[in-house]
């Protein structure tokens, strides 16, 4: 970021300091204006926390993946010589996420061994532009997008395999028995909330609208979302990409009006949305992949979102068969 | 900017009371901030929305999750500083990509405005600061590095990282600033790593 001036070291740390203070129980707004106020430099090195924020938004795994190496000492035996650990040499991502992969599909695995063999497997599907609402016998319900499948053990419609496509989650909270969402090695834990889960084409979005939800996988710590939280992870070459956006909660799940709502979405993440409906396959190309789309999109039978995409977008849309490409090819 | 003459709930006697008791005070706030009157006049309106929508929230279902509203001073301040750290966080993203772009912004038929997308210079901008970071990461000292990924990637509250680490929540404020302080000290300047 280049503020044109240098901050120094030691407004930085009070910047640090305030920032911290003021997410503790008893934030003090009155002095942090007076501090505001006090020098000019102040404002810009607090903007620098907020940059700082949304780099560690964006790379939520690969900062994962530096600071949980170090294990957690058990707090139970604080005598432990264990800070020799401290300098242990960093494991790279994949090596752990290949790790934890492996751990995840023979957990997955056993467990269906173990599951009583006298439950069956519900199976709820949508055609294509067809939505439904199932409707557990606990109150919580669940909205089905078109061209999607859950499935779920007859006994314990408490934890949800997500298949294929999106499904938003309108969960009764029970303490004793929490609501789980499976997405291949992804599970989501509820907290007694409304959220909404897509998956396709190697990539998962979970969107909260209200209440919270903890997401774990392969590759990535334990992970909170919450009221306006939209998680996208992108299987990449053996790597998850993990980042956070900020949502309108009641965006969430739009797809149940039959409309598509971006506010700042990164277009590779919306056309891995429009993927779902469309007739075709849509890709867009390297170049525009980051750029960023604000706007609706009428979902309708599918067929017009990627050339609507790409007139709101001002790009070209190169269709060939099955296959149609975003920023390919020449204007119209 | 649109002008708020939608009919919007008017906020609960409790919440608004309070609002008129520290406007003055929040105004102050959201000046020292953004560093300008009128951006903070405009967020102070904001705010004064928002309260009547959270105020219809609270109504309906009992309390909001947070227990900061039984302080609704700070409830209030928070709110605010969350607003302009929203703002200044747009600003901060439209001014990253406007400052290597060349593309155009693009504004159809008032609902849609796109944003170009990140230029290779821009991007190798990101990886280096990434980079940079992540390197203060790795140079932490252990604490510290558990509290900033239990609070701030894990998502843990202070309380909660207090009582997984057996340490105090001061403890935990001061690994946390400990944390910030290296990150910040690398994320401007290009020499420390």
């Amino acid at each position: 970021m280049d503020q044109g001036m240098s901050i120094s070291q030691q407004i930085l740390d009070s910047a640090a300091e305030w920032h911290v203070r003021l997410e503790g129980d008893a934030p003090d707004y009155d002095g942090f204006a007076a501090w505001l106020e006090a020098d000019p430099l102040h404002r810009p090195a607090y903007d620098q926390v907020i940059a700082l924020d949304i780099l560690v938004d964006q790379h939520l795994a690969s900062m994962a993946d530096v600071v949980t190496l170090l294990p957690t000492p058990a707090p139970t035996a604080p005598s432990k010589p264990i800070a020799a650990n401290d300098d242990m040499p960093m494991i790279p991502l994949w090596r752990r996420a290949g790790v934890a992969a492996a751990v995840a599909v023979l957990v997955g695995s056993a467990s269906l061994l173990v599951s009583n063999p006298w439950s069956s497997r519900i199976e709820v599907e949508t055609g294509r532009g067809e939505s439904r609402v199932v409707q557990l016998a606990d109150a919580s319900n669940i909205a089905l997008d078109g061209n999607s499948r859950i499935t779920y053990a007859d006994d314990n419609p408490r934890s949800i395999e997500l298949a294929q496509g999106s499904a938003m989650f309108t969960v009764k909270h029970d303490a004793a028995h929490p609501f789980n969402v499976s997405a291949g090695a992804y599970q989501i834990h509820d907290l007694g909330t409304e959220f909404a889960v897509s998956r396709g084409h190697g990539h998962l979005t979970i969107s909260v609208a209200s209440g919270s939800v903890d997401i774990t996988g392969p590759g990535m710590a334990r992970l909170k979302a919450l009221p306006g939280d939209r998680i996208d992870v992108a299987e990449e070459g053996g790597q998850a990409r993990i980042e956070r956006f900020k949502v309108d909660p009641d965006s969430v799940a739009s797809w149940r009006n039959g409309r598509l709502i971006y506010d700042n979405i990164p277009l590779r993440l919306v056309v891995a949305d429009i993927n779902r409906y469309a007739p075709n396959r849509i890709t867009v190309v390297p170049q525009h992949a980051e750029r960023r789309f604000s706007g609706v999109l009428t979902i309708g039978d599918g067929s017009q979102l990627a050339p609507n995409l790409a007139n709101l977008m001002d790009l070209p849309l190169d269709e060939q068969g099955r296959d149609a490409r975003l920023g390919a090819g020449n204007m119209p | 900017m649109e002008s708020h003459d939608q009919p919007a709930a008017a906020p609960s006697a409790g919440l608004k009371a309070h609002f008129d008791d520290c406007a003055a005070s929040l105004l102050r706030l959201l000046s020292a901030r953004l560093g300008n009157r009128t951006d903070a006049e405009d967020l102070l309106q904001e705010l004064w929305l928002k309260l009547a929508t959270t105020d219809a929230r609270v109504v309906e279902n009992g309390s909001p999750e947070n227990n900061e509203i039984n302080n609704p001073r700070a409830y209030l301040h928070r709110m605010a500083l969350n607003l302009a750290n929203d703002l200044v966080r747009e600003r901060i993203r439209r001014r990253g990509r406007e400052a290597a772009y060349s593309d155009v912004m693009v504004a159809e038929e008032g609902v849609v405005a796109v944003d170009p997308g990140p230029s290779p210079e821009q991007a190798l901008g990101d990886k280096i600061e990434l980079a940079r970071v992540r390197e203060a990461l790795r140079q932490l000292p252990a604490r510290a590095g558990e509290v900033f990924r239990r609070h701030r990637i894990e998502g843990q509250s202070h309380a909660q990282v207090a009582e997984a680490m057996r340490i105090s929540r001061s403890a935990v404020e001061k690994h946390m600033a400990t944390a910030m302080k290296y990150l910040l000290r690398a994320l401007n300047n290009p020499d420390s790593t």
